[in-house]
């Protein structure tokens, strides 16, 4: 065991020696994890002119929500509304006014900022608490009704009652997390397709086959070592680029909120969860979709003789899943398609695809998991059979 | 310390690269003299274990060829070897010392050692993507000895070296086939003619001579009157392999 680690240990050495690998990490951190301290340092405007550093516009705001944090209930849905109504009423005359906005903003409009946003999403426009909660349940119904019947329906909704009612409160660092994922998840999707589609491409081209082989570890734990060094490396990425994330948002926004309700921030969540694990969930997908899309690049690189055509597939494959999706009348091609790593970094499919169990609602991040490690051990058995039958074998 | 094949094959297609070979070797150095395409290389590759032969079998004082422990044993340069072009010398030693089984603190000794003696000491941080072919071809003869084998199996060890490396290598291999097995493949008689003990002529998978020295390979051929009384081993190269002259290698 302690000889194979060391051959692990020799494949990193071997990844970590080529100056791509080091470009590769430097953009992922320093275009993504480091952007959202850069954008502290920047102006908040309004109409055009400067009205604040983003870092006082928000410590403002972290203020503003904390003042007026607590249960969603009729008093909070009133106070939220009459304030918005006024600043709306009062900004048609003040145009231009910046020392007005300031007040007027950060007192009436930046406390409700975080509670309005997931309104946004179905042009709610009522006024009554029930009515409130009553647009959380329709919009369950819209989401779900292609895949549950209406009974399981009408369970799956009361079951999303449980976190009734919703707790606001100050959770920005969540909310960045669970945005900014879907880019970060790209990066180092790019960053794993990057650094292994050499792993195994290239060592006939190389002439590096017949002393590898001729070698004591060469026919067995050589490959076995170029595995796991692949295998590790992609979970790596994904769990340091998500941890190194969180930190960078908890340090620049703060840590507080995990446990407030997730519909909170994503009304579709027909879960009894709350916005910390909604981000663990999210990581996570994004972590073991590395990991599918790093297993993936290893099975392609056994069988091609240069890492470039390994990187034209992936990176054309990422780019697909980005832009394209599978329309969800084809139920079956829509699943499998969203099982595929591009498609989980962009979010698409960790809460669509629900079906029963027994009392449990399971939907895409409980069973791709599962399915993904399952998908990887047999890319890892195609890159061992690639490798021995193309590369050195 | 013996290497022994018994009645090894290799079939490529329609053609037999290497016909029921056998042969028995203690600790020397051995030549392999043969035109391009006698089987050499294929002979080779599967004494190394990096081709299976389709019939026969190898062994290394009693390990068979796909064993680790016979690999262990094991020096290998190939006629053909390439690097990691990101690599600097050194990294590629630590590599084959590492897919060889060997410490790192005793990988880095044994590479220093090495680097000595095939003279590239000051060229161990330089990348080999640098390294002229001479240079090259040192840095390979020293991967093939950083695990101190006691089977090592060279081939074409001197193409690319120039004359002043050429005599430098000869004298290490006298001084390694003391108590090793050396085998080593070369178009170059001459290189043969100077340090193997015993030369191996091969031609269509097969050995015409298995001499045991240069002077009883051509006494052999003088008694047949194949070659006059003052040929030299070159001549006798010329006789066996004229009719090959200008064929292509199979491997």
């Amino acid at each position: 065991m302690r000889e194979l680690f060391y051959l692990v240990g020799t494949e990193y050495r071997k990844i970590l020696k080529r100056r791509s690998t080091w470009l590769g990490i430097a953009a992922v951190f320093l275009v993504l994890a480091l952007n959202p301290i850069v954008s502290l340092f920047q102006y908040h405007y309004y109409e055009g002119e400067p009205v604040e550093k983003q870092r006082e516009w928000t410590m403002i705001e972290k203020e503003a929500v904390e003042r007026v944090s607590g249960p969603v209930d009729a008093g909070l849905l009133a106070q939220a509304l009459s304030d918005e109504r006024a600043y709306e009423e009062e900004k048609k005359t003040r145009a231009g006014d910046v020392d007005w906005y300031r007040d007027a903003y950060s007192s009436r409009m930046l406390p409700w900022d975080l509670f309005f946003e997931p309104l946004s999403y179905s042009g709610w426009t009522g006024s009554d608490i029930d009515g409130y909660y009553r647009m959380y349940d329709r919009l369950l119904e819209v989401s779900y009704q292609s895949e549950l019947s209406a009974e399981d329906l009408a369970d799956f909704i009361e079951a999303s009652h449980a976190n009734r009612p919703f707790r606001y409160g100050w959770m920005m660092a969540y909310r960045l997390f669970c945005n900014n994922q879907i880019a970060l998840g790209y990066a180092v999707g790019f960053l794993v397709v990057f650094v292994l589609a050499g792993m195994f491409a290239g060592e006939t081209t190389l002439r590096m086959d017949a002393m590898i082989l001729s070698t004591r570890f060469g026919k067995n734990k050589v490959l076995l070592a170029k595995i796991l060094c692949g295998v590790s490396f992609s979970l790596l990425a994904g769990v340091v680029a998500s941890v190194w994330h969180f930190l960078v948002y908890g340090i620049a926004y703060g840590f507080e909120g995990a446990d407030l309700p997730a519909q909170m921030y994503f009304p579709f969540c027909g879960w009894d969860m709350t916005v910390g694990q909604l981000c663990m969930i999210t990581a996570g997908c994004m972590i073991f979709g590395a990991l599918l899309l790093g297993c993936a690049t290893m099975a392609l690189s056994a069988y091609a003789k240069t890492p470039t055509p390994v990187l034209a597939i992936q990176i054309l494959l990422l780019f697909v899943t980005m832009f394209f999706s599978v329309p969800r009348e084809l139920h079956a091609l829509n699943v499998l398609y969203d099982l595929l790593p591009g498609s989980v970094f962009i979010g698409r499919g960790y809460f669509d695809h629900v079906f029963r169990v027994g009392d449990v609602f399971a939907a895409g991040w409980t069973y791709t998991w599962p399915v993904w490690i399952v998908l990887d051990v047999l890319c890892a058995c195609l890159a061992v059979r690639g490798y021995r039958r193309r590369q050195a074998g | 310390m013996q290497l022994i094949l018994d009645r090894v094959s290799k079939q490529y297609k329609n053609k037999i690269a290497v016909d029921r070979v056998s042969l028995e070797l203690g600790p020397g150095v051995y030549g392999l003299l043969g035109a391009n395409g006698a089987g050499k290389t294929t002979l080779m590759r599967m004494i190394c274990g990096v081709l299976r032969p389709d019939g026969g079998e190898i062994t290394f004082d009693g390990l068979d060829v796909s064993e680790e422990a016979y690999r262990d044993a094991l020096g290998y340069l190939p006629q053909d070897f390439g690097y990691y072009p990101e690599f600097t010398a050194m990294d590629f030693l630590l590599y084959i010392a590492a897919i060889k089984g060997i410490p790192k603190r005793e990988a880095k000794r044994r590479a220093w050692e090495l680097f000595e003696v095939v003279g590239l000491e000051k060229q161990a941080g330089k990348k080999v993507r640098t390294f002229s072919g001479g240079m090259r071809q040192r840095l390979g003869i020293a991967q093939a000895l950083i695990n101190d084998p006691g089977l090592i199996v060279l081939d074409e060890p001197t193409a690319g070296l120039d004359p002043k490396e050429r005599v430098r290598f000869r004298n290490m291999i006298e001084r390694l086939g003391k108590r090793r097995i050396v085998l080593l493949s070369t178009h170059i008689v001459s290189d043969v003619e100077h340090v193997a003990d015993r030369i191996l002529l091969m031609k269509d998978g097969r050995f015409l001579h298995k001499a045991q020295s240069e002077q009883e390979l051509l006494d052999e051929a003088r008694a047949k009157g194949a070659v006059p009384e003052d040929a030299a081993l070159e001549d006798l190269y010329l006789y066996y392999f004229r009719d090959r002259e200008g064929g292509s290698e199979e491997e």
